[in-house]
């Protein structure tokens, strides 16, 4: 495979700077830039370093060289790291004379793909290393690496022991033709083992949702009136110091006007034209956009001109909005008020000014107050897969079927049948059952071949 | 003369295989240490039991003797498992082991093709990894294209009682002690297993009259679903059990059990343990089951089930007289273990032909298995794939989906095995296919291929086919309530309703159905299946998508030639488990021991990248 580059720390002025070159020609690359004056032995001892001189176009400085040999390096390949001094410009500088001589700058995740297809890195880490390099949030990036370092497939492993215990529990039973006395009590060990492994898998299906806003994010919907000012809000929210602004190319939605992250949790500013009614088409379209929007969204924003009265219609419309997920939001407090909001009495309020953006970090702490969202949880387990959630939930269909058959006097072969239908469920999570479907998803989410 | 079927050994596994051979025409010689000892029962007196009965069933679905063998010398039958459904359920016939053995004897004599001889197999001659031939301890060399190994257990065999040891097979008999050393020299590993059988007493020293008295059941069909039982006899066995004072009798003279002692050095079955092994493993329980079983009807041998054991015979004595209805009981035969060699059956294919020596098929307990059933399974399979070999046609895998006896194979060539293997139901993953009642039905095609039909055979498979079809047009009929809510129990039906949506009522049952006035024409068997298939439907057809999701794996291909130590990632020892293997597919990789789910995606990932499947 050809020979990749990339630094492997931030582009800052720390103290090192890691340069990783991985491939058949890393050694051949990496010599054209180190200094030829002293041999290079640290290419005929893996993994020892060597302080050698980097030479770029006269300039000269020290750096460590080390030398991983194929098959004992993360990518399987021969790897060469080197070691610089800290800082932006002299990294890029080695980086640009890498490329020079034949290396090609690495794609996101593409030394992580090569460890995978060098067998380097299991099929449990490769999912979560494939939602690392996706994560677009803190979030997302904490959930995905708690996949990545085993933590739900730990979780997994331990719950399909219990099933397993159960399984060899029935099977004693058909195996040697016991009686019925001892069958009772053991159905009844397994109905109390499948009632608390049910419990337990609920709570990380639960997890799922939370799981969802941290990977797709929160959608937010500001809708009001036309003049309310709902430009300068998101003006406000995306210029302000609070917030990051997201610009990952290809994840945002057609309806979305902005995304930032705050807190670790990515909020998508959805882009809505007015609730008026109205008989022109054009205004319509953009109305009937603006409804989907809001069917669509976890947070609805509306947005008051403090300084209007509100009439009757937009006061009855704003009253008739669901409480759980809106939050009305009274801009222009920089200005002589006329509405103060008094006559909304069921919703939660806020009051911003956008163009001195005064309040915007409360509104945003409202929101995710709002949306129930646990910036980072480091407590319980997170799912964020939604091929993994599928087959939790049916992991527990098949458990449920477990109790009812039991429940019904149904015969052992019936139930130890439904608790490995519930045995392979969880199975299909780990890989031990269907691994080549997972892997097959995962090479198309790695774009192998491309 | 030249053979195409030399069988060496001719007890369950050796017999199935000659005959087999010799029924699809092969030119066989099934040779026999001592003629007196073919078929014969050297442990229990029964054939069948869980897991077991299905074995026997597919053997005489395939057109083998176990199943018509053991109707013919029945005592008594026993449907176990019966309240745990219908896949697990399985026949156990008791049977007198000397009519058995005549049975099968005369069997083998009147089948054409098939020469019964007296003689020792001393050495097996191979050339350019060819078999040739078959030297006898005589002398005497015979030639042949293909050899079947079915020593059981007398490989250099030993049997043990205390500190009294014999070099010497089951019962008396002769051992073999020179094969074992000629497979050596051709490179076979050899290795040391051990089995054991309990004592038998004189029925007229034991007092039956406080002893629980076990009937068996008048059934339609017996093992063999082409011939319909006679007037199946019900001769009675009786349940007693071991107490507080046995065990403390085993654990005072724990020293002198061989188990213990080290005497012993082969590895035991797990599932069958002596008693010292049950009284030492769970020594929570109070007393355990011992059921005495008549050995035949013109003898006094009773077998003492559950009671195997290799104390010395001192011992034998005080621990057999501490049973209730035994107290004065006398020993006919003494319990004793046995110490044999056996093969790594991980060196054979699915055809039970060894990898590197052509025309060289094993079967039975030289393969590491234990049981009558195992062994036959096991011999009529390597008895079929001699005789294809023989013409050069396409030989016999049968699948873990297909039948238990796919699954016995597949364990044994794949995970191997380090004691003697025993078939259970909960090793078939898809059992709920392989029930022992549709044997016939699943296996029909394969046999009529690869086994032997015969006429008769044909004809009941015909006809239960047929009954089939018109029972399930039946089923789609209605029947009225009232007779619908007299085979329900608590609830109830308010009007007419179509039968095959009945069945599914937890609180039907087969019993109650198969009297319908509707199906009065059919014969049980046909509607158990359709009911069977009704009840069942949706479970069926999720086993059916598992099965689908199984034969996807099997059916990707591995390079034969692969070096797995050259694929990076994977364990060294599942590398070199793969290359000693060589699987034939990705599924079958999956099952070896030692390879785990993470070296088959490392594998797989491999494959891929490297565009070999």
């Amino acid at each position: 495979m050809e020979t990749i580059v990339a630094a492997a720390t931030p582009l800052s002025n720390g103290g090192v700077s890691i340069i990783r070159i991985s491939g058949d020609k890393a050694c051949e690359i990496a010599r054209k830039v180190l200094s030829d004056n002293k041999p290079l032995t640290f290419l005929n001892e893996p993994r020892k370093m060597q302080l050698v001189n980097v030479n770029l176009n006269g300039l000269t400085d020290k750096c460590l060289a080390v030398y991983f040999k194929s098959p004992f390096s993360f990518t399987g390949e021969d790897i060469v790291e080197l070691h610089l001094h800290g800082g932006a410009k002299l990294t890029l500088k080695v980086l640009n004379k890498l490329i020079e001589y034949g290396a090609r700058e690495a794609e996101a995740g593409e030394f992580s793909k090569r460890a995978f297809l060098n067998g380097k890195i299991s099929l449990d880490e490769a999912e979560g290393i494939i939602d690392i390099i996706n994560a677009e949030s803190d979030s997302q990036l904490e959930a995905a690496s708690r996949l990545s370092s085993g933590e739900f497939f730990d979780f997994v492993k331990a719950s399909q022991n219990i099933l397993l215990e159960a399984l060899a529990n029935l099977d004693v039973l058909i195996d040697y033709d016991f009686d019925d006395e001892i069958g009772g009590a053991t159905l009844k060990k397994v109905y109390d083992k499948v009632t608390n492994l049910k419990t337990k898998l609920f709570s990380t299906l639960n997890s799922y949702e939370q799981g969802k806003l941290i990977k797709a994010g929160l959608n937010v919907a500001i809708i009001g009136a036309t003049n309310a000012g709902k430009s300068s809000l998101l003006n406000a929210i995306a210029k302000s110091d609070v917030a990051i602004v997201s610009n990952i190319a290809g994840t945002t939605r057609d309806v979305v006007k902005e995304s930032i992250v705050y807190k670790g949790v990515k909020l998508n500013f959805l882009d809505t034209a007015g609730l008026r009614t109205t008989s022109d088409v054009i205004e319509k379209m953009g109305i009937d956009k603006s409804y989907k929007a809001l069917e669509t969204s976890d947070i609805i924003l509306y947005l008051v001109d403090s300084t209007k009265p509100l009439d009757k219609t937009e006061l009855e419309y704003i009253n008739s909005l669901e409480s759980k997920r809106t939050i009305v939001v009274l801009n222009k407090i920089d200005e002589k008020l006329l509405e103060k909001g008094t006559q909304i009495t069921k919703l939660d309020k806020c009051e911003v000014s956008a163009k001195d953006k005064l309040n915007i970090d409360y509104l945003l702490n409202k929101i995710l107050e709002k949306a129930k969202v646990e910036t980072i949880s480091n407590k319980a387990l997170i799912l964020t897969n939604e091929r993994h959630y599928k087959l939790v939930k049916k992991a527990i269909e098949h458990l449920k079927e477990v109790e009812t058959l039991i429940n019904s006097n149904e015969t052992i072969e019936l139930i130890s049948f439904t608790l490995q239908s519930a045995y392979n469920a969880l199975g299909e999570i780990t890989g031990e059952v269907g691994a080549d479907k997972i892997i097959d998803k995962i090479f198309s989410d790695f774009c192998v071949g491309k | 003369m030249t053979y195409d079927v030399v069988v060496i050994g001719a007890g369950h596994a050796g017999s199935e295989a000659g005959l087999i051979a010799a029924r699809k025409g092969c030119n066989t010689l099934l040779l026999c240490i001592n003629l007196d000892s073919v078929g014969f029962l050297a442990c229990n007196p029964s054939i069948g039991g869980t897991a077991k009965g299905q074995l026997a069933a597919e053997i005489d679905a395939l057109g083998g003797e176990m199943g018509i063998n053991a109707d013919k010398s029945a005592l008594q039958y026993k449907m176990l498992n019966s309240s745990k459904g219908f896949a697990v359920q399985s026949l156990r016939a008791q049977v007198d082991k000397f009519t058995y053995h005549h049975n099968l004897k005369q069997t083998i004599e009147n089948t054409k093709n098939l020469h019964l001889k007296q003689g020792e197999a001393t050495e097996i001659l191979v050339e350019n990894g060819k078999v040739t031939g078959v030297k006898l301890a005589t002398g005497e060399v015979i030639e042949t294209k293909t050899v079947v190994v079915a020593t059981g257990v007398y490989l250099n065999s030993r049997i043990i009682m205390g500190e009294y040891t014999k070099e010497i097979g089951p019962n008396g008999f002769a051992s073999s002690l020179n094969l074992a050393e000629n497979l050596k020299s051709h490179g076979i590993e050899i290795r040391r297993f051990k089995t054991g059988t309990p004592c038998r007493v004189d029925r007229n020293t034991i007092d039956f009259s406080e002893l629980e008295r076990e009937d068996g059941e008048v059934l339609e069909y017996g093992f063999c679903a082409a011939k319909k039982l006679k007037a199946p006899r019900t001769i009675p066995c009786y349940l007693t059990y071991t107490n507080k004072n046995t065990h403390k009798i085993i654990l005072d003279n724990l020293s002198r059990a061989p188990m213990y002692s080290g005497e012993i050095k082969g590895i035991g079955p797990r599932y069958c343990p002596s008693i010292e092994d049950k009284v030492v493993r769970f020594s929570d329980r109070e007393r355990h089951q011992l059921f005495l079983e008549p050995e035949g009807e013109n003898t006094s041998e009773v077998y003492i089930q559950g009671l195997s054991t290799s104390m010395p015979v001192d011992l034998q004595e005080k621990i057999v007289k501490s049973v209730k209805g035994l107290e004065n009981s006398f020993i006919m035969r003494n319990a004793y273990a046995i110490e044999y060699y056996c093969i790594n059956p991980q060196e054979l294919n699915a055809t039970l032909e060894h990898k590197n020596i052509e025309g060289l098929f094993f079967a039975g307990q030289i393969n590491g298995t234990s049981g009558y059933e195992e062994a036959g399974a096991q011999g009529i399979v390597a008895g079929i794939n001699a005789a294809q070999k023989i013409k050069g046609e396409e030989p016999l895998i049968i699948g873990r989906d297909e039948a238990y006896i796919g699954v016995l194979i597949d364990d044994l060539i794949l995970k191997g095995t380090n004691e003697p293997y025993r078939m259970m139901t909960s090793r078939a993953e898809h059992r709920l296919f392989l029930r022992q009642n549709n044997a016939d039905l699943r296996l029909f095609d394969k046999a009529k291929k690869f086994g032997f039909v015969s006429k008769e055979r044909e004809d009941a498979y015909n006809k239960k086919v047929a009954d089939i079809k018109t029972c399930e047009k039946l089923f789609n009929e209605k029947i009225d309530k009232d007779t619908a809510n007299s085979l329900l129990k608590e609830e109830s039906v308010s009007g007419r309703i179509v039968l095959r949506d009945l069945v599914k009522r937890s609180s039907i049952t087969f019993s109650g159905i198969k009297k319908l006035e509707i199906l009065n024409a059919l014969s049980e068997e046909a509607i158990k299946e359709v009911f069977i298939n009704n009840r069942y439907e949706g479970y069926l057809k999720r086993e059916k998508e598992e099965i689908e999701k199984f034969k996807q794996s099997e059916s990707i291909v591995l390079p034969q030639d692969l070096d797995y130590t050259q694929v990076t990632g994977l364990k060294t020892e599942a590398a070199l488990k793969l290359n000693k293997i060589k699987p034939y597919s990705l599924g079958q990789a999956s099952r070896i021991s030692g390879v785990s789910p993470a070296d088959i995606s490392v594998l797989t990932i491999y494959l891929k990248v490297n565009k070999l499947i």
